[in-house]
């Protein structure tokens, strides 16, 4: 399925914090993550994904470093700053709000317990 | 930030259309990491970045054209190449087809486009608020040369469109008096009456006076009419002399030559 791009555009940002807050991540890996588990919803390309993360770190909700991989190659990965955490739980309140009133309105038939995203964010 | 991350030279022939050269008129002076570099002679340029990958030249080609069109520093530029290189690099070891990855960069333009309008948010304050200046000074100079522009346009190849003719409403009270009627015709034939004697009345006040010169030869009589360099003497002369004085200038300014 894909998703509009002004959709894309609200929740491409939150879905990688989200993927942020639990371990450092780069780039690829990134793709591939949201590609994984959301079963291709928020897949996104290069061509979406980096000037995102370079808007990211612009805010100072992540930052950037390039490290040594256990290949030995060079990767630059990115990790959560405390002002992106604190943008993750803001996004995450508004994102939840904002589904509870889809369901209200029927739009989503199934209750969001039953989603898997019971406090977790939006990229379940 | 260290330079040495891709994978040996093994793809130079790749992305050439740059060069150094290129690489080297694209960056903004205003980089002083750039400047700096170059002194130290730690120079490296974007499409050696590229170059360094060793990837597939399709792959290669795709992102040098993004990395070029995104018009940024050359440190910014070798950023960039570096992290599409380790992309790259990455989703082939994971199995992905380089066609594939060649196609999944999208449009260099538009790719180019959001890179640079993303990484020149990263830049220092300072640099913004120069941006900006520059951006308002611009502005306002080029509003101002074409306000000037359209002013001597308008002055150099339009052409007055007078709505009301002051001179005929001027003259239009003295179009009610007959010609007979009229001073000026009587004034003109007293200067001709006259003449000889306000002459000789001149060379009498000269003598009396004995402060005034009126040489009509003299350089700007012309234009002074007589109110030569003794001024004193004038304020000091009599009423009557003065009043002589006047007409003379009068007839002198005005009389038909």
């Amino acid at each position: 399925m894909k998703i509009e791009r002004e959709l894309m555009r609200g929740a491409g940002p939150t879905a990688v914090l989200r993927l942020l807050s639990n371990k450092e991540m780069y780039g690829y890996e990134l793709v591939d993550s949201l590609n994984k588990q959301t079963d291709g919803v928020l897949a996104m390309g290069q061509s979406t994904l980096y000037p995102m993360l370079y808007n990211l770190e612009s805010k100072g909700l992540i930052e950037a470093e390039w490290r040594k991989a256990d290949s030995g190659r060079d990767r630059k990965y990115y990790a959560l700053t405390s002002k992106g955490k604190k943008r993750l739980e803001t996004d995450t309140e508004a994102w939840r709000a904002l589904t509870g009133a889809m369901a209200s309105l029927g739009v989503l038939q199934t209750p969001l317990c039953a989603l898997g995203v019971n406090g977790g964010g939006a990229t379940a | 930030m260290n330079d040495q991350s891709c994978a040996p030279d093994t793809g130079k022939a790749a992305c050439r259309s740059g060069g150094r050269l290129g690489a080297l008129l694209h960056t903004n002076i205003f980089s002083l990491r750039d400047i700096a570099g170059r002194l130290l002679g730690d120079v490296r340029f974007w499409p050696d970045a590229i170059d360094a990958a060793g990837l597939p030249e399709n792959i290669s080609a795709s992102i040098h054209a993004i990395v070029k069109n995104t018009r940024l520093w050359n440190h910014e530029r070798i950023d960039v190449a570096r992290e599409l290189c380790s992309h790259a690099v990455d989703a082939m070891e994971a199995g992905a087809d380089p066609e594939k990855i060649a196609a999944g960069m999208g449009d260099p333009r538009v790719v180019s486009k959001l890179i640079r309008r993303s990484m020149k948010r990263k830049r220092h304050w300072a640099w913004h608020a120069r941006a900006w200046c520059v951006r308002t000074v611009g502005g306002a100079a080029a509003l101002l040369a074409l306000m000037i522009g359209f002013k001597a346009a308008r002055l150099y190849i339009g052409s007055p469109t007078p709505t009301r003719n002051f001179i005929a409403e001027l003259n239009a009270p003295l179009a009610e008096y007959g010609e007979d009627e009229r001073a000026w015709p009587l004034l003109q034939e007293a200067c001709a009456t006259f003449g000889p004697a306000l002459a000789q009345a001149e060379r009498a006040m000269k003598l009396r006076a004995n402060q005034f010169t009126i040489d009509n030869d003299a350089p700007g009589m012309q234009k002074t009419c007589g109110l030569s360099p003794a001024q004193n003497s004038y304020r000091r002369s009599t009423r009557r002399t003065r009043i002589i004085r006047r007409f003379l200038i009068y007839i002198t300014r005005y009389s038909p030559s």
